[in-house]
């Protein structure tokens, strides 16, 4: 089978930065507790994959941090009250079922972030649903910060925001920890896009299809882009998706695809986590596009390879 | 030819109808998320499957296996009938669907003519009851595996769980699960 992710590139420094900066966001909101969720994360990552590596006879490199990365982002899709016992489970099962089983070391069939935030929402789906208010101070131990729906499930429920734009942009609604501060993830994401950790064919096709949908739904797209995870997403996991393809035909196609089936579910289904099915129903469809660019780059290379045998003969 | 040992308790561990040979996996998969109805699952799968490979062992040998495939279809569904009833009477749990779909599982079209009708039949009635077995242990113990993680009851009985995965229930984890008991059956015994 052809992996999507078996010749991923090496990240840039600007992709880390803006990682960072997002977890610093968090922890501003939400105080320790965001810190030490997202540490618990990495560290149960690495411990993990170290096991599942040394069950397999190999050695632990330090390219496999990578997947450390790959915890933090499960997480901030999380609430910063989430228990700890979840954010442990949730990272076992990303690391084993969402990389391991097929093969790791960037042989992922489906973003492993997804993978164990959708493991999450089956399991524990109220824990993950229900977020503070940002700001309000957490204990590092125990859970009795006041939670509520988060404003996407608002938005999707009545259709409408009723909050204030300036609240909104900095993030100041209930969220998950790195996906509420729109203003910071619309800086990010401009950023990556510009220094080309996502692909500007990625972001053209997620935001067209589902800026022009929009215009028979109900909920406009400004709204739908101020929530529901649609720009995290898109820097993180789509932008991961799209990252080995080559030719800007293959990844509008496919960004095309992940918006519209993303707006089906916002609009239809009213699910404030769309975009993490989207994604994950969509992976086999870049993985088609990964092997049809491959194929074609093989026939390339054939076809350029015979005139030059030809004339050596 | 390196000649391997034969034993009836093969079926049991190492020659493990769903663990090893991946056979009957849809109903572990889907039904198995309580013990009561992993156990209803293994006596209608033991009760179905040894009495329809029984009775079709009977059966001329020298009939095509078309021929012969609907004869042990046909058999199986006769034997289903009271099985049937019996689990009605036990009025245990309900399995739905995955009862009738008992009476075609590969046990009895597919691997009754490719293995047991190949032994003698005081050797193959035996093997078959530990093969049955083994499909049975697999079952409870996923069943009840399922039950702790999802439910946190044993039989219907609270057990102190500290923390409870719900998702546990659904076939996706069925699939999981069973996977991981492959992988450990698979370390526990290499294919040679």
């Amino acid at each position: 089978m052809n992996k999507l992710f078996a010749e991923r590139r090496t990240r840039r420094p600007e992709y880390w930065i803006v990682l960072v900066s997002i977890c610093m966001m968090s922890v501003f909101f939400y105080g320790i507790r965001a810190a030490a969720v997202m540490g618990l994360a990495a560290v149960t990552a690495v411990l993990t994959d170290f096991f599942c590596l040394f069950l397999q006879g190999k050695a632990y490199r330090t390219a496999d941090l990578s997947n450390a990365a790959a915890a933090v982002i499960m997480v901030l899709m999380f609430p910063a009250t989430i228990p700890y016992s979840i954010v442990i489970l949730s990272t076992v099962f990303m690391i084993t079922v969402g990389i391991h089983a097929f093969g790791s070391r960037g042989d992922y069939l489906f973003p492993p972030a997804a993978v164990g935030y959708l493991f999450a929402l089956l399991c524990w789906k109220h824990e993950v649903l229900q977020f503070p208010e940002a700001g309000q101070p957490l204990a590092l131990f125990g859970n009795d910060a006041a939670v509520t729906p988060s404003l996407s499930s608002a938005i999707l429920t009545e259709r409408v925001l009723k909050m204030d734009v300036l609240d909104l942009l900095t993030g100041a609604a209930p969220s998950p920890m790195g996906t509420g501060c729109i203003l910071l993830l619309a800086v990010g994401l401009l950023v990556l896009v510009c220094r080309r950790c996502v692909s500007y064919w990625a972001f053209l096709g997620f935001v067209f299809s589902i800026t022009m949908l929009s215009m028979w739904g109900v909920i406009p797209a400004a709204v739908l882009f101020s929530a529901n995870m649609l720009l995290f997403a898109l820097m993180f996991l789509i932008g991961d998706m799209a990252a080995p393809l080559q030719g800007s035909f293959s990844v509008l196609c496919g960004s095309l695809i992940t918006g519209m089936l993303t707006w089906v579910l916002l609009e239809q289904y009213h699910l404030e986590y769309a975009v993490i099915i989207a994604v994950l129903l969509t992976s086999p469809v870049w993985q088609l596009l990964a092997s049809m660019e491959k194929s074609r780059q093989e026939k390339r290379a054939a076809l350029a390879a015979e005139p030059a045998a030809g004339e050596e003969a | 030819m390196k000649k391997t040992r034969f034993s009836v308790l093969d079926g049991l561990l190492q020659k493990n109808a769903v663990l090893a040979e991946g056979m009957v996996i849809a109903p572990i998969v889907v039904c198995c998320d309580t013990l009561p109805k992993a156990l209803i699952l293994s006596l209608a799968f033991a009760c179905i499957t040894f009495l329809t490979v029984i009775i079709a062992s009977f059966c001329p040998k020298k009939l095509p296996y078309a021929v012969k495939v609907v004869f042990y279809a046909l058999t199986a569904a006769m034997v289903y009938i009271p099985v049937s009833l019996l689990c009605d009477y036990l009025n245990y749990a309900s399995i739905g669907i995955y009862l009738p779909l008992l009476a075609v599982n590969s046990m009895i079209v597919l691997h009754s003519e490719l293995y047991f009708y190949k032994l003698r039949r005081r050797t193959m009635v035996p093997a078959l009851f530990f093969h049955i077995a083994g499909f049975c242990m697999t079952a409870i113990l996923t069943g009840l595996v399922r039950e702790i993680l999802a439910y946190g009851t044993i039989c219907g009985r609270a057990v102190d769980m500290p923390l409870l995965l719900q998702g546990f229930s659904a076939p996706w984890a069925g699939f999981i699960l069973l996977g991981v008991l492959c992988a450990l059956h698979r370390t526990i015994f290499p294919k040679k």
